[in-house]
């Protein structure tokens, strides 16, 4: 069974994370949702086993089958011995025990997928809270560890734990089934779980702090997980196409974002010829499966500019009057503050700057944007570009008070140098 | 020519299964993709004998007549044993200096390093 004389790291990129995740999403189908702690406790162990045998041995040519047996077996040591403890409770189910005993060749990648997705139904079930959402997902379905969770959320692993617990508790409350929706509701939860996966890739795709690695997996995840829903027949609607095309345009750029140092980029500062030319082949192929039939989302239009940047071989290049014309559409679906925002930028890119300001002070629920740092930086670019230096700077400062991120504060922080510079000269 | 006199050695693996707080599987991979890779080096190399991981069962047998069947400390242990690696070099220095290359040390746990000893054939 090893593969010993093969190259090291013949292991796939997080192979531990992904198989144990799967294995968490079969033992959670056949012991029920109520255990699902059981089975991410196991799976921990089954790892643990795996990393301690394949460090001598070389990955088995059926690691899968491996850790589901040891898992399944570690799954029936444990219930065994809860019913030892306490008698009163209701015995083991005799076909539990049967399947826990049986042998693990035979799992598919089909049957995986399917206890994958079915998991996500869990996991994105709207009685549970959105961030309660999120964090499960990370660690049920992507097996990221609580420490993992709280660096890609910027918060205390204490908080993502209590998060975990009151979601599992939820779970355990609703009694809820380890089942895709029927039709009637399944149109309505899959706009819920795409929701929360393109969340999951914002939370990403939002400017990297220290834990860039982190970040950039979880938009890795988020596509992963809605490559998912594409592939089965029940979900693979035209919205999940598109979202998926959306992330991939997105994600494709993200590397070109920050220069070495850990800088923020603009535009027409990064180096296009770093953006993933396979990853933007494969987004544009799945914005075109996702426009037949007809049906236009959100997810559609987003995923239309994303291609619209991808496509200008630099940044004068950029089809700015298309790019206007999805936002004018966005925003007609969404009604949303922030598509207006930044819909201003594309009409400060064909009219000029102040063409930009007059669309800011046009936006109707323009005081939500007032806590957002981009809006702030939005003006002060603007002001910048029309010579209003003292105007720009006190824009960027009220910017730099909001963001939260030390990589945001530098990015206004050497826009707030540039406009004293203007003004020595 | 005469090769150098080779002797064997083991490495008696201790410990270092389980961290305070547990290693994410992220973490467990970049463990194993680690080790194995040491192993396998010196596998090409022709220094390694033999390694092999123990599972985590074990009964302590012992008494009069083994008598006594016992289960022995537990899996999670610092003095719990995980596997055993041969070596084949001429010197216990030699032999020292391979095992202070084991990259296990970064995640704790310890080398325990013996000479096998050798039957006198004539």
């Amino acid at each position: 069974m090893s593969r010993h004389g093969d190259s090291a790291g013949e292991a796939a990129d997080h192979f531990f994370r992904h198989e144990g995740a799967k294995v968490v999403a079969t033992l959670t189908a056949h012991l029920g949702t109520h255990r699902l702690q059981l089975a991410e406790d196991v799976v921990q162990e089954a790892l643990l086993r795996a990393m301690q045998t394949w460090s001598y041995r070389g990955v088995p040519n059926n690691p899968a089958a491996w850790l589901t047996q040891v898992a399944k077996n570690l799954a029936l040591n444990a219930l065994q011995r809860e019913q030892r403890w306490n008698e009163k409770q209701e015995g083991i189910a005799a076909e539990h025990t049967r399947w826990l005993s049986s042998t693990s060749e035979d799992m598919t990648h089909e049957t995986f997928a399917d206890d994958t997705l079915r998991l996500m139904f869990v996991c994105f079930h709207p009685e549970l809270a959105p961030e309660s959402q999120t964090a499960l997902a990370l660690r049920t379905l992507c097996g990221f560890s609580t420490a993992e969770i709280a660096a890609a959320f910027l918060t205390s692993e204490a908080a993502i734990t209590k998060r975990l617990v009151r979601a599992r508790q939820r779970i355990r409350e609703l009694a809820l089934p380890f089942a895709m929706p029927d039709t009637p509701a399944l149109s309505s939860r899959l706009d819920g779980v795409l929701h929360t996966l393109y969340l999951l890739f914002n939370e990403g795709y939002k400017a990297s702090a220290g834990e860039r690695l982190v970040r950039e997996e979880l938009c890795q995840e988020a596509i992963r997980l809605v490559t998912l829903v594409t592939q089965h027949p029940a979900t693979q609607e035209p919205r999940a196409h598109a979202l998926l095309a959306l992330m991939l345009l997105n994600a494709a750029r993200l590397a070109a974002r920050t220069d070495d140092a850990g800088n923020l980029l603009r535009l027409h500062e990064q180096d296009r010829t770093a953006w993933n030319q396979a990853m933007i082949h494969r987004g544009v192929l799945c914005l075109r499966h996702a426009s037949q039939g007809g049906a236009l989302s959100g997810y559609h239009i987003e995923a239309s500019i994303a291609a619209t940047h991808c496509m200008a071989s630099d940044a004068s290049a950029t089809d700015w009057p298309r790019i206007l014309h999805l936002y004018d559409q966005l925003l007609a679906i969404t009604g949303s503050p922030v598509t207006a925002m930044n819909r201003a930028v594309a009409v400060a890119r064909i009219h000029g700057a102040q063409a930009g300001l007059d669309a800011l002070d046009n936006i109707r629920q323009r005081s939500v944007l007032e806590g957002n740092h981009l809006y702030h930086a939005m003006r002060g670019t603007f002001s910048a570009e029309l010579g209003q230096t003292a105007a720009a700077v006190t824009h960027f400062r009220q910017a730099a008070k909001l963001a939260l991120l030390p990589i945001e504060r530098d990015f206004i922080a050497r826009r707030i140098e540039e406009c004293e510079a203007a003004t020595k000269l | 020519m005469k090769n150098t006199p080779t002797n064997q050695y083991m490495f008696l693996v201790q410990g270092g299964a389980c961290q305070d707080g547990g290693l994410s599987a992220e973490q467990m991979q970049a463990k194993m993709t680690e080790v194995y890779a040491w192993i396998d080096g010196l596998t090409r190399k022709g220094v390694m004998s033999a390694a092999q991981p123990l599972t985590p069962e074990r009964k302590i047998v012992s008494g009069k007549n083994g008598s006594i069947v016992s289960d022995g400390i537990a899996a999670e242990s610092k003095e719990a044993i995980g596997g055993f690696f041969i070596v084949n070099v001429a010197t216990m220095d030699e032999a020292v200096n391979i095992a202070r290359t084991c990259p296990m040390f970064n995640y704790g746990g310890q080398l325990e390093v013996r000479q096998i000893a050798e039957l006198q054939r004539d």
